[in-house]
């Protein structure tokens, strides 16, 4: 209470004058935010429409605190206070703030790396570690990836600086692979003309440059094969799913077969002769089965 | 109804509450119904894609115009041209055409949709890193426009085309142009053109005045190198006969004495595409 009394005692008395100037610089620091807030919100508008995202986020970040950082040493100044003794202190305060602060001024210096570096910008399509999604925002500290389950995921930058970052959205157009598998016996120039026919007949599949089917391995259950066509980058989802159901109802409409995971079993008697192998020597496996007498 | 007794580019329909006009292109019927508003409901093939439209209040017609899309246009021409060193090659390819369908009002022209060609898909132009997107075809290839007209006849191209069903059919629109390429080899060597990258800006569709035919304007093509070439556009189609230009606003004049490089036939630097 007797702070309250002082304080208005002070203000009854003739002490607005003393407070005059500090609330003017309370004003001034206000007025001198809002300004800063509107300048970088303009400028981040206004480069929007010339550069990327990227770039107009952080020339309305870096517009922001400069800004602030001038109206704070100019009232400052006027409050009489000297800016030389308050450099020295900065100087000092500064060491002392980076052993306290490490792991952000990391992130800071990793944010500004990552800019120059540009691995990425706000509306790409990224993989970091085991995140996968839609860059939303790029700070001074950390970016946030919106993944497609609608989480937002916060990632310091020190982090990404460090990471293998895969980019999906550099690119206008993509590779999709599909692995197929046909029986064993499948006449493969048929089949490779059907999997090319099924896959001519969609219309997200790019013609150049041409889809291809390769014959990849002979499998322990079939030859399998892969295609491979090319889409634009926006069309992968519907486009994969679109194909891999257009493979398969080619598939079955030309009676090729698709072989499930199958093992040949030798039985053997034992106080009798092996049974005699399947024609197809190049199957048997290293699994037998042994029968014991009743 | 027809402005004109006999169907020419663009087709223009006028709408009333007891007159519902169809036509059919693509194979499909496409049916529109004048509804209180006004607005106009239709639906291309099944009614499942039905839509319904706004219509303004200074509705005059629903226009028809064959249109090349927004895309580039990678041809790939059917058969495959193959020039000797220093000889040109003169040749006419059909380009299939995608409709599009605008309101007419006193003020002008609004778009409404844009049916693509079933005949066209989509390929890429360039290293698969800085690769364009197009609108690619393969383009029936003949020595004349005459040659193209009776050895192409049916051909799923040389057969798209815009009629009225509603009433005593009329003869259909064509939903193609002719294009005439001239190709020129200055180098020593022959040089194949697999295919050939055309902007949409160099292009210009016309209709001869007395016929419903479409064409457009001619292009040369200058080999200059295995993998370079110019592109250049003329102000007009090949050939004898009345033009008049269908798009609005027509192609830039600026645009016919310059040059387009590009590669020609882009290949691969390493193959791998497909990878290893």
């Amino acid at each position: 209470m007797e702070g309250i009394d002082e304080a208005f005692d002070v203000v009854t008395t003739g002490g607005w004058e003393t407070l005059k100037p500090y609330a003017m610089a309370a004003l001034f620091v206000l007025a001198g935010v809002v300004a800063a807030k509107l300048l970088a919100r303009y400028t981040e508008r206004f480069i929007k429409q010339r550069h990327s995202a990227h770039t107009a986020v952080l020339t309305g970040k870096i517009i922001f605190y400069a800004t602030v950082t001038a109206v704070l040493l100019v009232t400052l100044s006027q409050l009489g206070v000297q800016l030389s003794g308050l450099l020295a202190a900065a100087g000092i305060f500064t060491v002392a703030l980076a052993f306290a602060a490490q792991t952000s001024v990391s992130n800071v210096i990793s944010g500004l790396f990552l800019y120059f570096d540009r691995p990425f910008s706000i509306d790409d399509t990224v993989k970091v570690g085991d995140v996968l999604g839609t860059v939303t925002a790029i700070d001074l500290l950390s970016s946030r990836v919106r993944t497609f389950d609608n989480l937002v995921v916060r990632i310091p930058n020190e982090t990404l600086l460090k990471s293998t970052i895969t980019n999906y959205s550099l690119h206008p157009i993509r590779r999709i692979d599909i692995p197929v598998s046909v029986a064993y016996g499948t006449d493969l120039k048929a089949c490779r003309k059907v999997l090319l026919d099924a896959i001519a007949l969609h219309p997200l599949i790019l013609d150049e440059p041409a889809p291809v089917v390769l014959f990849d391995a002979l499998g322990d259950d079939g030859v399998e094969l892969n295609v491979r066509a090319w889409l634009e980058r926006t069309e992968v989802v519907k486009a994969r799913s679109d194909l891999t159901g257009a493979i398969y109802d080619a598939l079955n409409a030309a009676d090729i077969e698709i072989p499930w995971p199958q093992r040949v079993v030798h039985m053997r008697h034992e106080s009798q002769a092996p049974l005699q192998a399947p024609e197809d020597e190049s199957r048997v496996t290293a699994h037998e089965l042994v029968l014991e007498d009743a | 109804m027809t402005d004109t007794e006999h169907p020419h580019w663009p087709l223009r329909l006028s709408l009333s509450s007891d007159d519902s006009p169809s036509v059919e292109f693509f194979g499909k019927p496409l049916e529109m119904m004048l509804r209180p508003g006004p607005t106009l409901e239709w639906y291309h093939g099944t009614e499942e894609t039905a839509r319904i439209t706004a219509l303004p209040k200074t509705f005059q017609h629903l226009t028809f115009l064959p249109d090349l899309g927004e895309r580039p246009l990678l041809l790939f021409p059917r058969p495959q041209l193959l020039c000797p060193g220093h000889l040109t090659l003169r040749l006419d390819m059909a380009l299939p055409l995608h409709l599009k369908l605008a309101i007419t009002t006193d003020e002008g022209e609004l778009l409404v949709t844009r049916w693509s060609s079933p005949t066209t898909s989509r390929g890429a132009y360039g290293p698969v890193d800085q690769a364009v997107v197009c609108t690619s075809c393969r383009c029936p290839t003949a020595a004349t426009a005459d040659e193209l007209a009776s050895r192409y006849h049916d051909h799923p191209v040389l057969t798209g085309s815009l009629q009225r069903i509603d009433g005593d059919p009329d003869p259909p629109l064509p939903l193609w142009a002719r294009l005439h390429l001239e190709v020129v080899n200055t180098t020593a060597e022959p040089l194949e053109v697999g295919k050939i990258m055309v902007p949409t800006s160099a292009l210009t569709l016309y209709t001869r005045t007395d016929t419903p035919a479409v064409a457009t304007n001619a292009l040369t093509l200058r080999l200059v190198g295995p993998q370079e070439a110019e592109l250049r556009s003329a102000s007009r189609p090949h050939g004898p006969g009345q033009y008049s230009p269908l798009d609005a606003p027509p192609r830039s004049a600026a645009l016919d004495n310059k040059a387009l490089l590009f590669l020609h036939n882009y290949k691969s630097k390493t193959g791998l595409e497909h990878g290893f």
